[in-house]
């Protein structure tokens, strides 16, 4: 009997451990999603009146910023890409003497901490001119992509028989025909799915390009940081900080979808290390 | 494919080294056209990597190969003409049975229609009519190992090489497939180098056998030589099961016979070429060359003790103490087991022996 | 072919083909070179330069240029600098300690039960794919010392009275980094305890252990690997936010990176800024180098 009485216990623990956790997870972003609808930073348990009005009044400039955002993340997430499956099918295949070097070498910007990158770029920006530009946001942004798309393009070639090329090596087709018509349809659904995880983790870069940033670059992560510094929070920043969660939100419905759950969980999610 | 148009494959003095380990010594074999070849030997015995070489996946120190006049080491893999079946198949999962197989003309811009009608013949050579539009991922792996022939084939190489086709098959699936593949090389007349550490489909499958060790060939003949009359003490030990006795070569009046240290005498039916009269020699004997005498007149031939006794079916394995030969193992057929038990005293007669050098 | 010119011929041959094969090799790692070149190209520009542009500029005297160690001495005798670097430090470790403890059990419970990980896990991973400015946002509607709604709580309830500025403090910054801390802590270690195979754990328990005691033996051994990997990656997320720590900063400045920046941008302490820059990367380097060669080491003994 007590042994029963100890299970119900357990139970009850791990439901209350459960429920808490989750909570304290979920309820600091409700705030945001109830304040965004209530349009105003003081939040009351009155959900009568709940309104746009806060996104109606997202001024030009977070938009502004919110397309600069998805716009050098996607062509960063492009072009890292581009660059990265050469570059891992050449240090994969390639078994050159030099490959932990090599690939070390292009891993490093996930190893430094951003905001230090971030300092070091402003430094080397100001006396080459591209503080506070399109294109130097976009490098920076790149050098973080391709960091991230080598660990993608890396595993995916790893996980990829050689077989497969040297089969159709055998058959005639030359490294370029090879590479063409076997390797690249069989690392495309990975490559969607590293364009997907590089995409988003652009997406809500900070560190890094805040001190590279200004007023006509300026990505949405700073925006809000910036709006916070200078004019307190405002409902209209805490509209957008809640679409900054639609995306995340989508993000995930779509690698749900694409994916399946199990994608999920795990390290292939994490940002570093 | 025409047998006409098939040319004589040559290695010589294939030498591969990795590191300090030397995995090809000095390799030469010439491969008729037509042929159905097999590489036979223990894992690390250098068959992979000869077959790789061949291929042009690996990169010999010296040597070259040959297919009839034409050089060919020096071309890179893609233009060597050679068919590879591997021990995966690596068939492309992206494609369907059609496309796969179509990949080697694709390569060599074979006309669409041309394409389409040799894919036909293939299919229905491996008998897999209406197989071609599903993916390999659809197939159970008999048939992907079908496939993967009939993708190496397709093209007319001068050359197919498998590489431990077999492996990835269940027992059962494994008889079936070696007979097939057996059958596929004869209807097509093409030349054939099979690598396997299978002495069983190395005996099944091929015309010749060629026996390695250790970057070295041991011996090199069709699968009835290597049985009978193994050549090394390696071949007598690695072919089929044997029993190994050291003696002592004595020929009299041509006639030759192995005697053993406690003076036990065994006429020879078969000497390896070369041994003289003295020469220290391991007696093989067939545990299914043991006959097992008992009752009235065991007391002729050599005497033994009943050890053990294993069941297998058709035939029963009897381990048994010789009197002067040490332990010997005997296969008898299930039916002539009656009346022997463990313990007890037999008679033996040996229906063939053969000897192989002892150094 | 005639024995003699034969065995001639073929020695020749075998020198022209290692040559030849030699060549072929060259340019086929050529070839990988050039694959691999942007990519290294562009690192270097964009990585390697800027950080040793900012290594050279901390080693020379802002005002002459000459070089100088001053600002490495001036930090590493500043108190105050050397109080901050503590406290931050502090702060780190006892958020990652706290967020792998706290996300543990749920990892594990995650890891086991798939209908349950299918339900929380997507829901929990949305902090993950946030700005830690957004995270910020939520932590000022939760704290901020009149309007939070914790803070309205607390005074609906009679448990205070007006205004709390505690929580928009160190606390404050704490449990914001302890709140990401929770949602990367769970998502890596769940996929590890994942990857640790359930049967071990019920051949201990069948053996007669406990399922705590089979926990505690076998899946948390097997499981140190990603402690240490969810660790690292916690630790030195903390010690060089930025933005968090700024929104919700007290009267001192807790976080080192703040003194970083302030250098940087208001004080125009360029060098010094500089020197503590590296300062900071080296810290966070060596925690992430440690990290992996303990488990190289790990690894290797398992």
């Amino acid at each position: 009997m007590p042994r029963g009485l100890l299970r119900v216990f357990a139970n009850l623990g791990w439901t209350v451990y459960v429920v808490a956790i989750v909570t304290w997870l979920l309820f600091p972003l409700s705030l945001i999603l109830l304040s965004s609808f209530q349009g105003t930073i003081s939040i009351t348990t009155d959900v009568s009146n709940l309104n746009v009005s806060a996104y109606e009044a997202i001024p030009d400039r977070y938009w502004n910023s919110l397309w600069f955002t998805v716009q050098i993340s996607v062509v960063a997430t492009v072009t890292a890409l581009l660059v990265s499956v050469p570059a891992a099918w050449a240090m994969v295949r390639g078994k050159l003497a030099e490959r932990r070097f090599l690939s070390n070498v292009v891993l490093l910007p996930d190893v430094v901490p951003h905001i230090i990158l971030g300092i070091a770029l402003l430094t080397l920006y100001l006396q080459i001119g591209l503080a506070r530009t399109w294109l130097g946001m976009l490098l920076a942004m790149l050098s973080l992509s391709l960091a991230m798309g080598l660990r993608f393009t890396e595993a995916l070639l790893e996980g990829l028989p050689e077989e497969y090329e040297l089969a159709a090596e055998t058959m005639g087709a030359n490294k370029l025909q090879a590479l063409v018509l076997i390797l690249m349809p069989l690392m495309a659904p990975g490559l969607a799915t590293a364009a997907l995880f590089i995409f988003i983790s652009n997406m809500v870069t900070f560190e890094l390009l805040f001190f590279i940033s200004g007023p006509n670059a300026s990505p949405i992560a700073v925006r809000l940081f910036s709006d916070i510094i200078d004019r307190g929070i405002m409902p209209h920043s805490v509209a957008m900080a809640s679409i900054m969660i639609y995306i995340s939100i989508a993000f995930y419905v779509i690698v749900a979808l694409t994916l399946g759950p199990k994608y999920l969980a795990g390290s292939t999610v994490s940002r570093k290390g | 494919m025409s047998p006409e148009q098939a040319r004589p494959v040559r290695l010589a003095n294939l030498h591969k080294r990795f590191g300090g380990f030397v995995a090809l010594e000095n390799l030469s074999l010439d491969i008729e056209a037509g042929e159905f070849l097999t590489f036979l030997g223990p894992s690390g015995c250098g068959k992979t990597t000869t077959l790789k070489i061949v291929a042009g996946l690996l990169t010999q120190e010296s040597g070259e190969i040959y297919f009839g006049e034409r050089r060919i080491d020096t071309l890179p893999p893609s233009r060597r003409n050679i068919g590879l079946v591997f021990q995966n198949y690596a068939l492309f999962p992206h494609m369907t049975v059609r496309e796969n197989i179509a990949f080697g003309l694709r390569m060599r811009r074979w006309p669409a229609a041309r394409q389409a009608e040799r894919v036909e013949e293939m299919l229905a050579l491996v008998r897999l009519q209406g197989m071609g539009n599903r993916k390999p991922e659809q197939l159970s792996g008999g048939q992907q190992q079908r496939v993967a022939v009939a993708r190496a084939l397709a093209f007319s190489p001068d050359l197919v090489l498998l590489d431990e086709p077999l492996s990835n098959l269940d027992a059962k699936l494994r008889e079936e497939v070696r007979l097939d593949l057996r059958n596929i090389q004869r209807q097509s007349h093409q030349t054939t180098v099979f690598v396997t550490h299978d002495q069983i489909e190395a005996l099944v499958m091929s015309d010749r056998i060629v026996l390695m060790n250790s970057g070295r060939i041991e011996q090199i003949g069709s699968p009835q030589m290597l049985y009978d009359e193994p050549a090394t003490e390696f071949a007598a030990r690695f072919v089929g099961a044997n029993n190994l006795v050291p003696a002592r070569l004595e020929v009299v009046n041509g006639e030759a016979a192995a005697r053993t240290g406690s003076d036990v005498h065994v006429r020879l039916n078969t000497v390896v070429p070369g041994l003289a009269d003295g020469a220290d020699i391991w007696m093989c004997v067939r545990p299914e060359n043991i006959h097992i005498i008992t009752g009235e007149g065991s007391s002729d031939g050599s005497g033994a003790t009943v050890l053990d006794m294993i069941f297998q079916g058709t035939t029963v394995l009897v381990d048994l103490e010789s009197d002067g030969l040490g332990s010997l193992r005997a296969e008898v057929p299930a039916r002539h087991v009656a009346g022997i038990a463990a313990g007890q005293r037999v008679g033996l007669t040996f229906a063939a022996a053969h000897a192989v050098p002892r150094s | 072919m005639t024995t003699d010119s034969g065995k001639t011929m073929a020695v020749g041959a075998a020198t022209a083909i290692s040559d030849l094969t030699r060549k072929r090799r060259r340019r086929r790692e050529m070839l990988y070179r050039l694959c691999a070149l942007p990519a290294i190209l562009t690192t270097v520009c964009i990585t390697l330069v800027p950080m040793g542009l900012l290594l050279w500029l901390s080693l020379q005297d802002q005002r002459d240029g000459g070089f100088s160690l001053r600002y490495y001495i001036a930090t590493l005798t500043d108190p105050f600098f050397l109080r901050t670097l503590g406290t931050t430090l502090s702060i780190a470790l006892g958020v990652t300690v706290t967020s792998i403890i706290l996300a543990m059990p749920l990892a594990y419970l995650l890891a086991r039960k798939t209908l349950l990980r299918n339900v929380i896990m997507p829901v929990i991973s949305v902090p993950r794919m946030l700005p830690f400015v957004v995270v910020g946002y939520a932590m000022i509607l939760l704290m901020a010392p009149v309007t939070g709604v914790l803070i309205q709580a607390l005074n609906a309830l009679g448990i205070v009275d007006g205004p709390i500025f505690f929580l928009f403090d160190w606390p404050g910054q704490a449990i914001a980094f302890g709140y990401s801390g929770i949602v990367v802590a769970t998502a890596v270690l769940s996929g590890v305890l994942m990857s640790v195979d359930r049967q071990l754990e019920q051949a201990a328990v069948s053996m007669g252990a406990s399922p705590l005691r089979a926990f505690r033996e076998i899946t948390l051994p097997l499981a140190v690997p990603g402690i240490i990997a969810a660790s690292a990656l916690i630790f030195t997320t903390i010690i060089t936010a930025y933005s968090v720590p700024v929104i919700l900063n007290g009267r001192v400045p807790y976080m080192i990176s703040i003194i970083i920046a302030s250098n940087l941008l208001t004080l125009q302490q360029h060098h010094l800024a500089y020197a503590q820059a590296i300062i900071v990367t080296v810290i966070a380097i060596s925690v992430t180098v440690a990290a992996q060669l303990v488990l190289v080491r790990y690894g290797r003994r398992s």
